[in-house]
């Protein structure tokens, strides 16, 4: 492994909680939002989209609507009926595609699907116009969970599978039989996680134009520019080098905008199609039916226990609920591939199977969403073991303690075969215990004088990060991930940095001048970022799976030490020094020791430009202050904890969070107040996840909750204040020592609140610990009331 | 075709007469007919408040309100808070406390809490997170938010304007 470039220089800008750049036109009301974007002419888009979950197309009626006089395009299946063809090569060979068409065709398989395409003039028309459009469904059982589905008679949503089940393999490591016959405990459970969205605050909008010069235009509200633009450039059948993709502020996406969506492919179809300027901004009834669903898996898990508390083996069974296709690029395999590769955790038990099942629904799609995967398989597992420290009259801690990989055992290879580089789990674990009180809280008596139970429960987490091809593989995703980067300096001295990578929130324009401020030594406002344009960047796979503080930084960083090292050069030449004796700091260029002996950045920029009597030969030294490099990094793993406190009213089931402590090691920080602010947002995540949110189906398809009025995401009276704290390992195979941070709470806090919930129930008779999520009221007194029921096995 | 009627409101301490359909909603008025695009949509149900912009001074739902509701009443948005690119109190207040990540939510945030705090200028983290409990954001988890009105809220007392 090539060693990882050590920062050089002073450390003014790495570590600091700056301000972040973005801000100022944000809080002015003036950055710009898709559908904040004018181009006079634009026509506006509005989809007709199925109310039925699973039918046959027996018929069409277009004719009402055709006579609308301000229909100006009315498009079905008929025009096309293709699905999307996806960028990333398919290296597993037993998946099946199952792709979800553009335009339904015969037949829709969820509630939302589109069926038809109409333009107008602006968006009230064009609905007035869909509602014209009259649609013979001929309905077929429809199945909205998995258990349904999976029966052998069960009918099929596309028919050419023969099964509703379209993936399933299994993996194993050691004589797992052997350890569970030799456990002293075994605790076996069905554990249920709910249907949620990632549901950012800004819905999905595309726009597209068709150029003068044959050029096409498109802004997406996405988080992957580049493999936007390439997916549509397969599926249009034109030149990718003809085509620009635009992601303008972006209001949000959690990995749900890091998907290719068939919007993404009508609207610029449209644009070449009729050669003019096409609009949809998705409405939130529309996001919550057919923007990608995510989270929902049906877990069987069982761990074998020695009576001291060692784990010593575990079997999982994952089946995910995919919904009516396979979303690309990330296909349907998503969450339960990355739950079981990521299931031992912070722990070193040897011996593991597991066995990955992925079953269609009628229901949307299920994609990315924030801590993807692990959100599910940690709950089944850390429940599990909450089950088993009470069982052996034990603390979750002691669990954490006893089975902890230590300090001095990295880099481990875990039971999955996933390399943790680097980690001090027990310090951190102690720091959030501490913080937490979390010791005194579990002595103090439950009942409350109000008649409530008091609650404490912690979690900790070992967050798989930067999603380079190394950490995609050791997911289970063996696809080819990896960033470039463009750093230029110009005359004046000020540096512009080219990304392919994409801010949509998480304030990178800020990380990554921050990085090149400190690499190069040059003030930190002379840095400007360009990201989210493929006209101005350079290939990327954009931002998602915490992998731009990592992998854009470490573009930067190498991007950055070249510049810097040509800057040098060319000023020992003109200062008559050796290069080996400058530095540069905030700007200046001087002999070590001599501070007096300088020059500044912009001079030798001027003179690299300008002055070729001044500058060295070219032959010598080529004269550009540009340099482009890549970085797919190796696998690094960042670690937390979280600790939430709870007052539970035990006749209404509702839980009142008290208290939130959240402890990262991300390895060195860029920006720690950006840091912190991922933590918090993902806590408030993980506990809508946790405690609130679930898109609810019923018997026949319909969801039932498809706005923010029904489906509940958290407000600010649904959370305390939410406590930082930070340890930092950096890690030692990552440019700069970086580790990603963006998943954090959504792999654990979900977890310490079902604790919490646990420890608030801990003298009912039984051995009370949910198994589902969200824990909202009705699964609170489902919890209390079913106390000690067998658990049904698959 | 349906039939359009005059409408009369003052938007920024600017007067502007428009004809409308009756059903245009006072947000997409003022995004795409003035194209004051600050005022952002993500619900159109009246619950996430991201539209929210004052009403002869109170907070309104702009996607719930018809444009023709605000004839004759003055309307302000997220575009009149700073004095050519200065930032008000408020606004830098959520600068320095980072009460943004992606922003979608921030305008009507900005214009709840300019209310807000004209009502209750000294306000505790209890009252304020009462008072945002109609505003939604999925980025911040609320917790930086909450400083920034504190900060706000601290920065207006010794404020000469007592402005936030």
């Amino acid at each position: 492994m090539k060693e990882p470039i050590t920062l050089s220089g002073v450390t003014k800008h790495i570590g600091v909680p700056r301000k972040r750049t973005e801000d100022p036109q944000i809080l002015m009301g003036q950055a710009k939002y898709v559908d904040d974007i004018k181009i006079p002419g634009t026509l506006e888009v509005a989809f007709l989209r199925s109310t039925h979950a699973h039918a046959r197309l027996v018929d069409i009626k277009l004719d009402r609507a055709k006579q609308h006089p301000d229909c100006l395009r009315l498009i079905t299946s008929e025009e096309f009926s293709a699905g999307a063809t996806t960028f990333f090569p398919n290296t597993r060979g037993t998946l099946q595609p199952v792709v979800m068409p553009f335009i339904a065709s015969g037949k829709v398989r969820f509630v939302g699907e589109i069926i038809a395409v109409v333009v107008a003039p602006n968006r009230y028309i064009a609905e007035d116009i869909v509602d014209l459009i009259e649609v013979k469904y001929e309905s077929l059982p429809a199945y909205s969970n998995v258990e349904d589905a999976m029966q052998s008679d069960a009918t099929l949503l596309h028919e050419e599978l023969g099964s509703n089940i379209y993936y399933s393999d299994s993996y194993s490591n050691g004589d797992v039989d052997k350890a569970f016959a030799d456990a002293d405990l075994v605790v076996s459970e069905k554990i249920a996680t709910g249907r949620t969205s990632a549901a950012p605050m800004e819905t999905r909008g595309v726009m597209a134009t068709w150029g003068w010069d044959d050029t096409l235009t498109v802004w997406s509200s996405t988080q992957m520019p580049y493999p936007l633009r390439t997916s549509i450039a397969a599926n249009l059948a034109i030149p990718e080098q003809i085509i620009r993709v635009v992601a303008p502020t972006v209001g949000g996406g959690f990995g749900q905008k890091a998907h290719f969506f068939p919007e993404e492919f009508i609207l610029p179809w449209l644009a070449k199609e009729f050669k003019q300027p096409v609009k949809w901004i998705e409405d939130r009834r529309e996001h919550l039916l057919s923007a990608s669903h995510a989270k929902q898996c049906t877990i069987y898990m069982d761990i074998a226990f020695k009576s001291d508390g060692t784990m010593t083996a575990m079997k999982v069974k994952n089946i995910g609920d995919s919904g009516a296709y396979s979303q690309y690029p990330w296909s349907g395999l998503i969450e339960s591939v990355a739950a079981n590769n990521g299931a031992p955790g912070a722990f070193t038990f040897p011996t593991i199977s597991f066995e990955t099942v992925v079953c269609l629904t009628n229901k949307m799609s299920t994609g990315a969403y924030r801590g993807v995967g692990w959100s599910a398989g940690c709950y089944a597992r850390e429940m599990v073991l909450t089950k088993a420290a009470r069982l052996l009259g034990l603390d979750i801690v002691d669990l954490y303690r006893k089975n902890f990989i230590k300090v001095d055992q990295f880099p481990y290879t875990t039971a999955t075969q996933q390399t943790y580089d680097s980690g001090d789990y027990h310090k951190v674990l102690d720091k959030c215990l501490e913080l937490s009180n979390y010791t005194q809280l579990k002595t103090a008596p439950r009942a409350m004088p109000n008649g409530k139970l008091r609650g404490i429960g912690v979690a900790f987490f070992v967050e798989q990060t930067n999603w380079g091809s190394r950490s995609a593989a050791e997911s289970g995703f063996p696809a080819t991930l990896h960033d470039t980067t463009t750093v230029e300096m110009d005359p004046s001295g000020k540096v512009t940095i080219k990304s392919g990578q994409f801010s949509h929130g998480q304030g990178l324009k800020t990380t990554l001048a921050q990085v090149a401020a400190e690499t190069l030594g040059v003030p930190f406002e002379d840095i400007k970022v360009l990201d989210g344009d493929t006209a101005t960047g350079a290939y990327g796979m954009g931002t998602f799976a915490s992998r731009s503080a990592v992998i854009g930084g470490g573009t930067v960083i190498r991007a950055a030490t070249d510049v810097r090292n040509k800057l040098l050069k060319i000023a020992a030449h003109v200062m008559e020094a050796n290069d080996r004796d400058l530095t540069i700091d905030e700007g200046k260029i001087y002999v070590k020791g001599s501070p007096d002996r300088s020059m500044s950045v912009a001079e030798i920029a001027y003179i690299t430009y300008f002055d070729r009597l001044a500058r060295p030969d070219e032959d010598e030294i080529e004269p550009t202050l540009s340099a482009t490099r890549h970085y797919d990094p190796p696998a690094a793993y960042a670690n937390g904890s979280h600790a939430v406190a709870i007052e539970l009213d035990p006749e209404t089931g509702i839980i009142d969070i008290t208290r939130i402590v959240a402890v990262e090691d991300c390895g060195n920080m860029i920006n720690p107040k950006i840091v912190d602010g991922q933590m918090r947002g993902g806590a408030a995540q993980g506990i809508g996840m946790g405690l609130l949110e679930s898109l609810d189906y019923d018997d026949s398809g319909q969801l039932k909750n498809a706005s923010f009025m029904d489906f509940l995401i958290p407000n600010a009276m649904t959370l305390p204040d939410i406590e930082c704290a930070h340890i930092v390992t950096p890690s030692p195979y990552t440019e700069g020592g970086f580790k990603g941070a963006g998943e954090a709470a959504m792999l654990s806090i979900h977890i310490a609140l079902s604790n919490a919930l646990a420890d608030a129930l801990r003298d009912y008779a039984g051995t009370l610990v949910p198994m589902v999520t969200p824990i909202g009221p009705q699964q609170v007194i489902d919890l209390i009331n079913n106390a000690n029921q067998p658990v049904p096995r698959q | 075709m349906i039939k359009k009627q005059k409408v009369n409101l003052n938007v920024n301490g600017s007067d502007y007469v428009r004809e409308v359909e009756p059903r245009t909603l006072l947000s997409d008025f003022i995004r795409h007919d003035l194209d004051l695009t600050g005022t952002h949509v993500g619900c159109e149900q009246g619950i996430c408040g991201s539209c929210t912009v004052l009403m002869d001074g109170l907070p309104v739902r702009s996607c719930l309100t018809f444009a023709v509701q605000a004839e004759g009443r003055p309307v302000e948005t997220v575009e009149s808070l700073d004095k050519n690119g200065k930032l008000s109190v408020l606004q830098n207040a959520f600068w320095e406390h980072q009460g943004l990540q992606c922003g979608f939510c921030t305008p009507g945030i900005l214009m709840s809490m300019k209310a807000f705090l004209q009502d209750n200028p000294a306000p505790s983290r209890d009252e304020i997170r009462d008072a945002l409990s109609g505003n939604l954001c999925r980025c911040t988890g609320y917790h930086d938010i909450v400083d920034s009105v504190v900060a706000a809220a601290a920065a207006a007392l010794s404020d000469d304007s007592g402005q936030a």
